[in-house]
């Protein structure tokens, strides 16, 4: 653009100068761009991760502009990691997915629809209710995500189908249900704030959930914070304790530290006694968990065994503030200890065990219901609790059984279902699934934003059997994805900011998301798509009651009615965003819930068991199936890479300034002593080579991987290629952290 | 199929388009504004929730305002990025700050981001290199502001800055940068990325100007503070370890190639040598005109040829404005000179003076030797290592003589001048001298990696090495080849005018890598 001088010797302003104005926009906004000054705002929650962060989207004639974090929301207090702030540029990518696709060319959405339900009812006719599936997502809402599940196995008739929060969650659902009776975090993010000491198992907050770190470095009790990583990442460089385990030992740890308590004196007593059962098992199992052993399998030495369960028994860097107040301090004897975990457990061979056993520590020192404790696992993906708990995959709605005729019945009255629709069993896992695919018996799977292609583990193996298939259907908001580009069928679905409903997020917080932007071509929202798919498949008469997001809602309130997760009490949307969103529970016939906006559960010492008391659950650790040998020397370990990356990056990758904050190429983090032996430079070209696969990447000398274990982030697609594929026997999650590898120069 | 297909479902056909067609027109409905928000007004204002991170009062004479990081509450979500982009309406990929990493060693593991943006320096470079006077710094808050419409989009502030903070707008051909939400601050509210940090990290500070480092690093891979003294601070309990070295260290990328100015340099060089051997030379009147006549013919168009680099030419008048700190301004005027040279040595030759004539020959020679001199200077001046005074210098010069040379050599072949022997044995001797200078250089820069410009020397290893094996080529024939074919009776003028063509693509090749191989300093990056 040239620009015609003025005739002065400086030009202060001029139509240059003109476009980066900024003034005072109302709202308490503060100054914004001229040219994006909003007439009005609106409030969201972020569609990205779990946090559940609230923003302010700034609408100009009702369309969303720009954002800002919104600082009266309970949870983000005002701020947001890049992915909140770019999420509505992400909208707007040349890719998105704007009409459906049949075989690649665009069709009309009647002829979609046609095809759709014709070839599912060929596949469903032919070879009976197991032969198609669906498989859907964390990142959609929990209304359409029920809407899914109604309408997959109610109204087509499906038995099985699961989602991507097998690949995140299903750890802690198992666990969680087992030891407490139902699928229950306990915490809320205040808990960050009201600890004595935190402990981060196989969780990386600072980049994987930076606003719930925020909310640590808000803690004025001056924490201990102690981090169980194989890796030095940015948390454990910000704790006062990083226990540097070998990579899969931390159930080893779990116990040994379980041992410590019991030998030294580190059980309250009173609460395993009045609250839990099996304790005494699990004292005789853990007997066998000496220091010795535990240095041994772990690398720890026995010095910081002891250091690290000191820490949870005893208040060890309390000093006394506000000029020295006379509170005493035995008083403060007694740390409030939290437990924090996310992928690094629940991605694991023996993962539900390893979470009990976090659950189990929190038990056996008492350290739940109470402020600054819990046992609390950090979900990944804005509705994976919405998904655990409404998605009618392997739970019925609401957190009920398949198996059990009562829960059936209660499902048909709230929903209007004949009870006979109802499945009388649960599905498949997500990779029972996929073998049933590869043996045959599956032969149509609708994928619903996801992209297994990119994120499963083993990842030839899961597009080997993606091939065999006689129908692939993708829905999602672009037809770039790796499985998008596999499909037979593409259906073009809106973004979040382009439709409205709410999500759950790691808190049990209910957040209210509405629609502030037009979808792109004919894209619906998923809502709108399944609402379409039940006339055309002609039971549309079933689904009456679901006419939007909200009447979709309330039914949903009422699928809640006396389950722990109870959400009568909720009057609607508006409701919702006035508050700030609400926790579950919120019953109608108990008020005490308004009284605050944050809650934590089991302040009463009962849990949702038969018998009201939480439960030890244990098993002796195994080894990983896959280990280290001569010709794979290193053990891969992945994970996020950057906090402006996300998954498999179909949203984030689009944003071109997320995309200044990563590399720009694919990193390999490995110890500079295994460099110098395999004679590699920092930067140089390496080949990282599995049993399955082998890709090349720029070397990253970094003391923070120990030697002999390397990490790649797994947002780059070639990754999961070299993954090996085991899974967690209960949780059936898979296992993407730990595979045997060998590294040569370029 | 799809044929088929239709004919197994048996909905109503009227009924389907309606509720498809409502479907539609539902999604592209937003609801109003009465509806979708209701009393969300007044939240705490900007104002008031970041108060305790600027300062309360403007800076006292001998103070300014600054950035400072608390490393310690950064832990790498790079929020600040985003919301620089977004709360100043920057374009797609634009964000005035930038994140990097700092890894431990060995034994040391360490990690630690850092984000940085403009450093508003006391001393700020950017400003003291624009040719235009394109940079403001405030006398009171110390804030170092451009002036997007006084820019000419030259780039010269980009090599200048040894931390890459401005940016070249490739839409809008000016350079754009931080102002610390200078804006922001005079209405007592913080800047974006203050605003933005989840842990109050960045804050706005006063600092002395007597306190501001003119030694060391801000932190561990930022560029000496010597040179510009640099105003943010990084602050944190821990010691950043002695041998914490940026996440990127190891990464060797081209730079920018500024095609223009390497044509430019090299053009304007050989009119420079091609001026002092019509100075030089005792030559008679036709021909002292005829070889200044072409050397002001290159020279001209690699002026011109300069004007293609900016990004907003209509401006470039300003561009004396800037001559008391700025090299790029000297080097421009003393450029200006050649035409009024060329008018003169005109007029003296139609005057048919010859002792006029070689006046303005050698006025003219010493004004584009005193320009190629600010050509070096402009790029000693951004104090990078591989443009040092001895590297820098060598070249330009190396090049002035050479090309200087060969020009004549092939002039004076031309119109059968006696001194061209002399002409011919510099150019051959000057070709090998060069050549030595410039191959042995790179190979100790290699092997030698405490050597200023190893980098670069590895930079032209990795990705230059064709383009060094063709100069080798070229000086093989220049040297060598074409020496011995006029010596064994090749037509002369001819194998001149070819050897001058070599040569002159074997210093353009050259100057095209003094830009690509060059590595510019920056603050650490990913």
């Amino acid at each position: 653009m040239l620009t015609a001088p003025a005739m002065t010797f400086r030009e202060w302003t001029g139509p240059l100068t003109a476009d980066l104005v900024r003034e005072p926009a109302k709202f308490g906004l503060g100054q914004v761009p001229s040219r994006l000054l909003p007439d009005a705002t609106t409030k969201a929650v972020c569609g990205f991760c779990s946090t559940g962060c609230g923003l302010n989207i700034h609408l100009k004639d009702g369309a969303a502009i720009n954002l800002t974090p919104d600082p009266d929301y309970p949870v983000n207090l005002g701020t947001a990691c890049p992915k909140g702030w770019e999420a509505l540029s992400v909208l707007d990518a040349p890719d998105r997915a704007k009409m459906p696709l049949l075989h690649g060319k665009e069709v009309d959405w009647d002829t979609a629809l046609r095809y759709f339900c014709d070839q599912m009812k060929r596949s469903l006719d032919q070879h009976g209710p197991e032969a198609a599936a669906f498989l859907s997502t964390g990142q959609i809402m929990f209304e359409e995500m029920a809407f899914l599940g109604a309408l997959a196995k109610f109204g087509m008739g499906m038995i099985h189908g699961d989602g991507n929060t097998r690949q995140c969650m299903a750890t802690a659902v198992t666990a969680y249900k087992e030891s407490f009776g139902f699928d229950a975090p306990p915490f809320t993010y205040a808990d960050f704030e009201e600890s004595d000491v935190l402990v981060f198992i196989g969780a990386n907050p600072c980049i994987a959930h930076p606003i719930m770190w925020q909310r640590v470095l808000r803690n004025q009790r001056q924490p201990e914070i102690i981090v169980v990583d194989p890796r030095t990442t940015e948390t454990a460089m910000a704790a006062t304790q990083h226990h540097a385990i070998k990579p899969k030992s931390d159930l080893t740890l779990l116990y040994g530290l379980a041992h410590l308590l019991i030998r030294d004196g580190g059980v309250d007593q009173s609460f395993v006694e009045d609250h839990t059962s099996g304790f005494e098992a699990f004292a005789a199992f853990v007997a066998a968990f000496t220091p010795e052993r535990v240095s041994a399998e772990t690398g720890l030495s026995a010095e910081q065994l002891m250091r690290f369960a000191n820490a949870l028994m005893r208040r060890t860097n309390f000093q006394v503030r506000s000029g020295g107040n006379e509170l005493g301090s035995s008083f403060y004897d007694k740390p409030r200890v939290s437990f924090w975990w996310t992928m690094g457990v629940n991605q694991s061979h023996q993962a539900t065990r390893t979470a009990q056993a976090i659950i189990n520590l929190a038990l056996m020192t008492g350290n739940i219901g109470k402020p600054g404790t819990g046992a609390n696992s950090i979900t990944g993906q804005c509705n994976a609790m919405g998904s655990r708990l409404f998605s009618n995959t392997t739970n019925l709605l609401g957190g009920h059984d398949f198996k059990n005729p009562r829960h059936r019945e209660k499902i048909s009255l709230a929903t209007g279902i004949p009870v006979g629709r109802i499945p009388d069993r649960p599905s498949l896992a997500y990779d029972q699934i996929i073998q049933a695919a590869d043996a045959g018996t599956v032969k149509a799977i609708w994928f619903v934003a996801t992209n297994p292609s990119h994120s499963w583990i083993d990842q030839n193996e899961m597009n080997r059997v993606l091939n065999k298939l006689d129908f692939l259907v993708v829905q999602d908001m672009y037809c770039t994805t790796e499985t998008a580009k596999r499909a037979h069928l593409v259906l073009p679905a809106a973004g979040w900011g382009e439709k409205e409903g709410c999500f759950i997020n790691s808190e049990r917080r209910i957040g209210y998301s509405p629609k502030v932007r037009r979808a792109p071509g004919q894209a619906l929202a998923d809502f709108h798509i399944f609402r379409l798919i039940a006339h055309y498949w002609g039971c549309e008469d079933l689904f009456r009651n679901w006419q939007t997001p909200e009447s979709a809602f309330r039914m949903l309130q009422r699928c809640s009615e006396g389950q722990p997760c109870e959400i009568t009490g909720i009057e609607g949307y508006e409701m919702i965003r006035k508050r700030g969103g609400v926790q579950w529970p919120a019953k109608m016939t108990n008020d005490e819930w308004r009284m605050t906006n944050e809650r934590r559960l089991f302040e009463d010492g009962r849990f949702f068991t038969a018998d009201k008391r939480a439960r030890f659950c244990f098993d002796e650790p195994v080894a990983a199936p896959e280990q280290r040998c001569d010709e794979f020397p290193f053990i891969l370990m992945t994970g996020r890479g950057t906090s402006a990356q996300w998954h498999t990056e179909t949203r984030t990758g689009k944003s071109a300034v997320l995309s200044k904050m990563m590399p720009e190429d694919l990193m390999l983090d490995l110890n500079p002593a295994d460099a110098a032996k395999l004679g590699v430079l920092d930067g140089q070209g390496v080949r990282v080579i599995s049993k399955r696969a082998e890709l090349t990447a720029l070397a990253r000398l970094t003391g923070c991987v120990k030697p002999g274990e390397v990490y790649l982030p797994m947002h780059d697609s070639r990754v999961n290629q070299l993954t090996h594929a085991s899974f967690d026997p209960h949780s059936r999650q898979p296992s993407y952290k730990h595979s045997a590898v060998r590294v040569e120069a370029v | 199929m799809i044929r088929d297909m239709e004919r197994t479902i048996s909905t109503g056909g009227g009924s389907v388009v309606s509720i498809l067609e409502a479907t539609l027109r539902e999604q592209q409905t937003l609801r109003t504004p009465v509806a979708l928000f209701s009393e969300e007004y007044d939240a705490r204002s900007v104002r008031e929730r970041f108060s305790h991170l600027i300062p309360l009062s403007k800076p006292n004479p001998g103070e300014q305002l600054a950035f400072q990081v608390n490393l310690d509450a950064c832990t790498g979500c790079k929020a600040c990025v985003a919301a620089c982009h977004s709360l100043n309406g920057l374009d797609e990929d634009e964000s005035w700050r930038d994140i990097g990493l700092l890894v431990g060693t060995r034994k040391q593991p360490y990690l630690q981001t850092v984000t940085s943006a403009c450093h508003h320096c006391e001393d700020p470079a950017c400003s003291n290199g624009c040719p235009v006077l394109a940079y403001d710094k405030d006398p009171i808050t110390g804030i170092v502001r451009h002036l997007d419409d006084q820019c000419i989009g030259c780039s010269y502030c980009i090599l200048k800055c040894p931390y890459d903070v401005p940016k070249f707008n490739l839409k809008r051909g000016i350079v754009r940068k931080c102002d610390m939400c200078q804006g922001r601050l005079t209405e007592g509210e913080a800047p974006a990325c203050v605003q933005a940090c989840p842990n109050e990290a960045i804050k706005i500070q006063v600092v002395k100007l007597s306190d501001v480092p003119d030694r060391g690093q801000i932190i561990a891979g930022a560029f000496d503070s010597s040179y510009t003294r640099p105003t943010t601070t990084y602050v944190s309990s821990k010691t950043v370890p002695e041998a914490a070295k940026p996440a990127d260290a190891g990464r060797l990328d081209l730079d920018h190639g500024h095609v223009p100015l390497a044509w430019m340099l090299v053009l304007t060089q050989m009119s420079a040598g091609g001026f002092l051997g019509a100075a030089l030379a005792p030559l008679s009147l036709n021909e002292v005109a005829v070889t200044s006549a072409v050397a002001l013919f290159f020279g001209l168009i690699g002026i011109a040829l300069s004007v293609l680099h900016l990004g907003q030419p209509l401006k470039a008048w300003r561009a004396f404005l800037g001559w008391k700190k700025s090299w790029l301004s000297r080097e421009i005027i003393a450029f200006g000179a050649l035409p009024g040279g060329g008018v003169a040595i005109a007029v003296a030759w139609w005057l048919g003076d010859l002792s006029l004539l070689r006046l303005a020959v050698v006025g003219t020679a010493l004004a584009a030797l005193g320009a190629v001199a600010c050509s070096v200077m402009v790029y000693v001046d951004t104090r990078r290592a591989f443009w040092s005074l001895a590297q820098t210098g060598g070249k330009f010069f190396g090049t002035t003589l050479l090309l200087g040379a060969s020009l004549c050599a092939v002039v004076w072949s031309w119109c059968g001048v006696a001194e061209l022997p002399c002409a011919i044995a510099l150019a051959v001797a000057l070709r090998w001298f060069v050549s030595v200078w410039e191959i042995s250089g790179y190979r100790d820069a290699l092997s030698d990696e405490s050597c200023a410009w190893h980098k670069s020397a590895r930079i032209m290893e990795k990705y230059l090495s064709s383009a060094l094996e063709l100069r080798g080529l070229l000086f093989v024939m220049t040297g060598l080849l074409i020496p011995v074919l006029i010596a064994a009776g090749a037509p002369m003028p001819w194998m001149l005018t070819i050897s001058l063509l070599l040569t002159f693509s074997s210093q353009l090749i050259e100057r095209h890598y003094f830009f690509t191989a060059c590595h510019c300093p920056k603050m650490p990056g990913n």
